[in-house]
């Protein structure tokens, strides 16, 4: 049920053909240390990476809509304006060199950054994240979309208030956070992991490294910690009306305590990892080996 | 005090801009608007144009002038018509540098937004002319000189423009004032 | 070593030394010459400040103004496509026609801020609003977070006709799930005031609130 205007501005456009011909189809050549910016309002960024020193773009969007691609002190930056009144939406495929750093920010974006090897940074309100690779700061962040981050190395950032984040064989310092959506971490090597959720469960499967610093906290999820092996950790788990359940043998652990949020301490081997894990009303579970088995998505 | 409202607002603008234009502009009548914008662009392309440095300052301006229209049944009179579209002009300005800035995490009083993006090189050319002297300037420095030297706010007022504190914006607005003496002649 | 008085010398030109410490700049003035060149040279800087030229830009830009002008407003959902058939969806005419129904502007007095005045007809953004601090213990309530909520929500709820009605929806639900944990935390705070993870855990829940109204209340300025 759309309301009049709408209504009326739907009959008086075409529908686009599937597969059309691009509207713009640019190659501009760009020297070492450039950064590129794509702002867009609206459409779907995808952005691939090949070893020329060249970005090509190729859009594809209403006649009434102009890609401007503009070269500057800092690097090349990519935006739409409409010619004459609003701006409507841009399909953007960009190929560009994998050393250069990547932005992307608009609003109602589906954005999918593959092969990059240089810093990382996407924002949408609307629509999902895709990033896959990516060397240094990375930072993944959607309201309404699920964002997922794979083959990332660095200080990775990944945020999506309403849907699922999924960081998966990643390396380096990990901050994930959600109010609504479940965290999946899986595959990671990190000293330093900070996950956070309000109502989304949170699944953790990495190393924890020596002297390495791990939080976990929800209120209304589960937190699942999958673990290799016998690590060395010392572990602090506070729930208020949750549960803990481990398959581990953990010294000084008295389950007992573990209720109203008291905190309760237990350790792994030479307990050098300092590993936390609150959360209000989930439960708790320490599994050996894999926890996300096939659950479904 | 009342709302302008859509008709028969007159009473309510003071003598200083045409009695009908605005009216007629807020009432919907985009040649009456049409002239508004002639009247102030000047002084809005300049504002703009110094606060950004040049950048997208014509497409700033533009939305200016679109956010002009929008909101101008809220505009009750009780300034002049002028200072009233001058703080809109600000404000589009200022949205427009938050929304290219990273996002903070944390509750700062907006300080490092000043430090975050790179000061275009310093030069030494004592010839170069003020006003490019102005567009070299670091962000933060500039849109508070602009604002307080150029357009004549308080301290107080950029402090909420801006979400700093007052001391934020004293202190830039010496830095830019010691930057800026060198290019005097 | 730098002279004190010349970062004090911006606050003298704009009154705004206390009277001791004007008079202490004045006497300093009279035998430093560093000091007084500065102030010379600042003097000069506002003053040319104030002085500078106005221009109108070099092509005119009514043309790119007069079509984004419109008398009516559109509260159009922008359609959500679904993930799987995304690929040039957002070419599909449903988007762009909702792209510009989104740009459409308000010319007419329907969006008003005013105090008391005719609300919008959409429920206030921060439905379930946090239990009064009133009834907390002393320790609990924090006036300046208060403060903070409150500002941001008057905010976003005078902002959020600029935002279409999905992202308001999802930006309420998730409000309310915070909501919730902050209220689930309160009540098992009544039951046991002293304890510190209940106290924590709380506090991290204003902080998430603080934190989603900051982002949401960004959201209404750069769509206006």
């Amino acid at each position: 049920m759309f309301p009049a205007a709408l209504a009326i501005a739907l009959t008086l456009t075409q529908p686009a053909p599937r597969q059309a011909a691009p509207q713009t189809d640019e190659t501009v050549a760009v020297q070492r240390g450039a950064r590129l910016a794509i702002n867009n309002f609206a459409g779907e960024v995808i952005v691939r990476t090949w070893d020329k020193d060249a970005v090509r773009v190729i859009a594809r969007h209403q006649t009434r809509t102009q890609v401007r691609i503009r070269p500057g002190s800092a690097g090349l930056s990519i935006s739409a304006s409409g010619t004459m009144g609003p701006q409507g939406s841009v399909d953007y495929e960009i190929t560009a060199p994998a050393w250069m750093p990547v932005r992307v920010e608009g609003t109602y974006n589906f954005v999918t950054i593959e092969g990059a090897q240089a810093e990382v940074f996407a924002n949408t309100v609307r629509g999902d994240v895709i990033i896959k690779g990516g060397t240094g700061v990375i930072t993944a962040k959607s309201v309404e979309g699920e964002v997922q981050v794979d083959g990332a190395r660095g200080k990775v950032t990944v945020s999506s208030v309403n849907e699922k984040v999924r960081i998966t064989n990643t390396s380096g310092d990990i901050s994930a956070d959600s109010v609504n959506g479940s965290i999946t971490m899986t595959g990671i090597e990190s000293k330093s992991v900070d996950a956070s959720s309000v109502n989304g469960t949170i699944i953790y499967e990495g190393t924890l490294a020596d002297g390495g610093h791990y939080s976990f906290g929800t209120h209304n999820g589960d937190v699942a910690l999958g673990l290799a092996d016998s690590p060395n950790a010392t572990f602090t788990f506070r729930t208020y009306q949750g549960r803990i359940n481990t398959d581990f043998t953990l010294d000084g652990y008295r389950p007992e305590d573990a209720k109203r949020g008291r905190r309760v301490t237990a350790t792994l081997g030479n307990g050098s990892a300092d590993v936390s894990v609150e959360t209000f009303g989930g439960s708790i579970r320490l599994r050996k080996g894999t926890v996300a088995r096939s659950r479904g998505k | 005090m009342e709302a302008l409202a859509l008709r028969s607002p007159v009473e309510a603008i003071p003598a200083a801009e045409p009695l009908s234009d605005v009216a007629r502009a807020a009432a919907g009548d985009v040649r009456a608007f049409e002239q508004l914008y002639r009247t102030h662009l000047p002084r809005v392309n300049s504002l703009v144009r110094r606060m950004t440095a040049g950048r997208d300052a014509d497409e700033l301006t533009q939305d200016v002038f679109v956010r002009v229209w929008q909101k101008l049944a809220t505009f009750r009179g009780d300034s002049s018509f002028t200072t009233w579209l001058h703080r809109l002009a600000v404000n589009v300005v200022i949205e427009r540098f938050r929304t290219d800035q990273v996002r903070r995490a944390r509750m700062h009083d907006g300080e490092d937004i000043f430090e975050m993006l790179p000061a275009p090189a310093q030069t030494r050319d004592i010839g170069m002319d003020f006003e490019a002297a102005l567009e070299k300037l670091p962000d933060g420095a500039r849109q508070i000189f602009v604002l307080h030297d150029v357009e004549g706010y308080k301290h107080h007022e950029i402090a909420t423009m801006l979400e700093i504190s007052a001391g934020t914006s004293k202190a830039q607005l010496h830095r830019a004032r010691m930057m800026l003496r060198r290019h005097l002649k | 070593m730098t002279d004190k008085w010349i970062d004090r010398l911006s606050e003298y030109i704009d009154d705004e030394l206390t009277h001791d410490e004007r008079a202490q700049l004045e006497a300093h003035l009279s035998t430093c010459r560093e000091c007084a060149d500065t102030l010379e040279d600042l003097r000069a800087v506002v003053s040319r400040a104030g002085n500078l030229p106005t221009r109108a830009p070099e092509t005119d830009l009514w043309p790119g103004i007069e079509p984004r002008l419109s008398s009516g407003r559109s509260d159009a959902v922008l359609p959500f496509q679904a993930r799987g058939s995304r690929r040039f969806s957002f070419t599909a005419p449903q988007l762009v026609a909702a792209g510009l129904a989104l740009m459409l502007m308000s010319g007419g007095g329907v969006w008003v801020l005013q105090h008391g005045g005719r609300a919008t007809s959409m429920p206030p953004i921060a439905a379930t609003a946090d239990p009064g601090t009133a009834a907390l213990p002393a320790g609990l309530s924090d006036p300046r977070y208060d403060e903070a909520i409150a500002d941001l929500e008057q905010a976003l709820e005078a902002g959020r006709s600029e935002l279409d009605a999905t992202t308001i929806q999802i930006l309420e639900a998730n409000l309310a799930v915070i909501d919730k944990a902050i209220d689930d935390s309160r009540q098992a705070l009544d039951a046991d005031p002293a304890n510190v993870y209940l106290n924590n855990h709380l506090a991290d829940a204003r902080q998430r609130k603080l934190a989603l109204l900051r982002r949401a209340t960004a959201l209404v300025a750069t769509k206006g």
